[in-house]
């Protein structure tokens, strides 16, 4: 008989997890291929070539740039849709979670008429003499665009589970709506805060439809990691299994830190009953 | 300072008048939904009123008068603290930065609201605690520490929403002895299912029932004489209504009952008569030969409840505390048709 750890009954049929297995083979089992085909002899090489270098380091300074955008302009998001009610406020969420359901390519051509030479506000900055179509800001622009609903809606649900009582508690003892942001609803959703941004840059620096559109890929400027993988497998597909594998690398680290702060999240809100 | 206080929310059926002295503690009793907590949340400035209109001192809560645009205090420049039930103390921050989170928040500089808030935990004697944080600490701890910041932002009115029931019965007695050291002398107005609370805390009562204000007075005149059902049930008294007549109170039913008048009322007058439970006798058949000054009412038992070492026997209209063994003897189950007799001397008559 083979030892078996005491666990409380599950009652889980025996298909359910047949299936769940072939489900979980689904996903691993393309990282493993992958994995088999990279050549290690030139694999350090493959990825410090120039073009590679040049891809990567963009890749994370347009990510991070989106990343900050979107707390900037995603924490206030959140808590106008969490805390206060007005007239179309669904329509509304409906309308900034949209980017998380359209294709990628889609925002990119929603982008370059609003940003473009020729767009609805592209026009106005060509004045100035700003050109954002096809430059890293456009990187970002797109990035951010599709990271935005990421950090939105994982922080929007942490203050909803959070609750305005704390925040009630902050006014009734004198603090201003400011001050009970700052120093009660911001370090109560921080664990929130923090696993939304670390999903928003995974998405950022896997942003590959709307960037192709928008800024286009030219070295340096607006080729990020995911177009170089898409142009390397054309010339040089061991270079691409090797780009393809820093990102699997990297996405996995992502993965990890944002399992962290969620597990963080909700720890600590409960209180202890009479001991 | 004092509190005057008048406002109608109309989706809650609400509408009460209410006015406290300058250091005066007044609760408010009422049945679940009567209220109480709208009037809290209304006075912090949590929820606001369709009309009426509040003052704490100097200073307008708000006066929403019933057409055009009124004027409105956010909570937190009202000097109006609100002690609840929870203590919700914030999760994220020690228990000194918890108390001085209120002096800390009206500008007040980092150093100066630390030592007014380790002045306060000593106050409740939590000084031990400061360095802890929320999760670690008991029930009664943490109410303690959620006075001590109530009270460390110096409000000009305290508020307190069933401070004591979320606590263990084993603490709740220590927590309310220093309830009512630190209430003294303080304007508050405290929400309260137990009448114990409205004893030991309160100069007066307030009782609220259907968004409506019913009784009011000094806690122990209106606990004694109560003039709703819910009074007398919360003061453990039987109450019967009726009018006033030269030899008694006729009750709704229709009976005479003997009573001893407190103070003379005019024949006629709306009465009621207050008896204790442990002063009805409780008999299977009707007594005869009774002295002449004993009322008799029969009843049906719905409901027996034990407490202690005697049973409470209910009827649609009357309690009554008797042994075990005579609930044995009497072979009482609800349902059970009784009589009921207590003297007219036990029964205190008083106009309502």
């Amino acid at each position: 008989m083979s030892s078996r750890r005491s666990s409380p009954y599950a009652g889980v049929p025996g298909w359910v997890v047949a299936v769940a297995i072939v489900g979980a083979s689904f996903v691993v089992l393309p990282l493993v291929a992958m994995i088999t085909r990279v050549n290690w002899g030139e694999f350090i090489p493959l990825i410090t070539s120039e073009s590679s270098v040049d891809a990567l380091w963009l890749s994370l300074r347009t990510s991070l740039a989106a990343t900050a955008l979107c707390v900037v302009l995603g924490v206030p998001m959140a808590i106008v849709l969490a805390r206060t009610e007005f007239w179309g406020q669904k329509i509304l969420r409906s309308l900034v979670l949209l980017p998380l359901v359209l294709p990628p390519v889609v925002g990119g051509i929603a982008l370059l008429y609003t940003f473009g030479r020729r767009g609805l506000l592209g026009q106005s900055f060509e004045a100035f003499g700003v050109t954002i179509a096809f430059s890293t800001t456009a990187v970002v622009l797109a990035q951010t665009f599709v990271a935005l609903p990421f950090l939105v809606l994982s922080l929007e649900g942490a203050l909803r589970t959070v609750g305005t009582r704390y925040e009630a508690v902050g006014a009734t003892l004198g603090a201003r709506p400011t001050t009970v942001l700052r120093r009660i609803t911001l370090p109560l959703v921080l664990p929130a805060l923090i696993s939304g941004a670390v999903l928003s840059f995974a998405r950022a620096l896997g942003e590959f439809g709307a960037t192709l559109t928008f800024a286009g890929s030219l070295q340096g400027v607006t080729r990020t990691l995911p177009l170089e993988i898409y142009l390397q497998r054309e010339t040089d597909p061991d270079a691409a299994v090797a780009l393809s594998l820093v990102l699997v690398v990297v996405a996995v680290i992502v993965v990890a830190i944002a399992h962290q702060a969620g597990e963080r999240n909700g720890v600590g809100f409960g209180r202890r009953r009479d001991s | 300072m004092s509190l005057s206080f008048e406002a109608a929310v109309r989706s809650r059926g609400f509408d009460v008048e209410l006015a406290v002295e300058a250091g005066e503690t007044v609760a408010i009793l009422g049945p679940n939904g009567a209220g109480k907590s709208t009037l809290l949340t209304l006075i912090a400035g949590l929820l606001t009123p369709d009309t009426g209109s509040a003052q704490l001192g100097e200073r307008v809560l708000f006066d929403v008068p019933s057409t055009g645009r009124g004027r409105w205090l956010p909570p937190h420049r009202r000097g109006v603290s609100l002690l609840a039930q929870d203590a919700l103390l914030f999760p994220h921050l020690s228990v000194l930065d918890n108390v001085a989170f209120g002096p800390r928040s009206t500008g007040m500089p980092r150093a100066a609201a630390l030592a007014r808030a380790a002045t306060w935990l000593e106050r409740v004697d939590a000084s031990h605690l400061g360095a802890r944080r929320p999760a670690q600490l008991s029930g009664g701890q943490a109410q303690r520490i959620a006075v001590a910041r109530a009270l460390a932002s110096e409000p000009a009115l305290l508020l307190l929403d069933e401070p004591l029931a979320a606590l263990d019965v084993s603490v709740a007695p220590a927590v309310r002895r220093m309830l009512r050291d630190v209430l003294a002398d303080r304007t508050a107005i405290i929400v309260t299912h137990d009448v114990l609370d409205a004893f030991t805390l309160a100069d007066r009562v307030v009782i609220l029932e259907a968004g409506r204000v019913v009784d009011a007075g000094a806690t122990r005149q209106v606990l004694d004489r109560p003039a709703t059902p819910f009074a007398a049930g919360l003061a453990s008294l039987n109450l019967i209504t009726g009018t006033a007549e030269r030899e008694g109170v006729r009750s709704s039913a229709g009976d005479l009952i003997g009573v001893r008048f407190e103070r003379a009322v005019a024949a006629g007058a709306r009465a009621g008569a207050a008896v204790r439970p442990a002063r009805v006798s409780v008999w299977a058949h009707e007594p005869h030969a009774l002295a002449a000054a004993q009322n008799v009412l029969s009843g049906v038992v719905t409901d027996l409840e034990p407490r202690g070492d005697i049973v409470r026997v209910r009827s649609a209209e009357l309690a009554a505390d008797v042994t075990p063994g005579a609930v044995a003897e009497l072979d009482l189950v609800p349902g059970s048709p009784v009589w009921f007799s207590f003297a007219a001397d036990d029964t205190v008559a008083y106009a309502l």
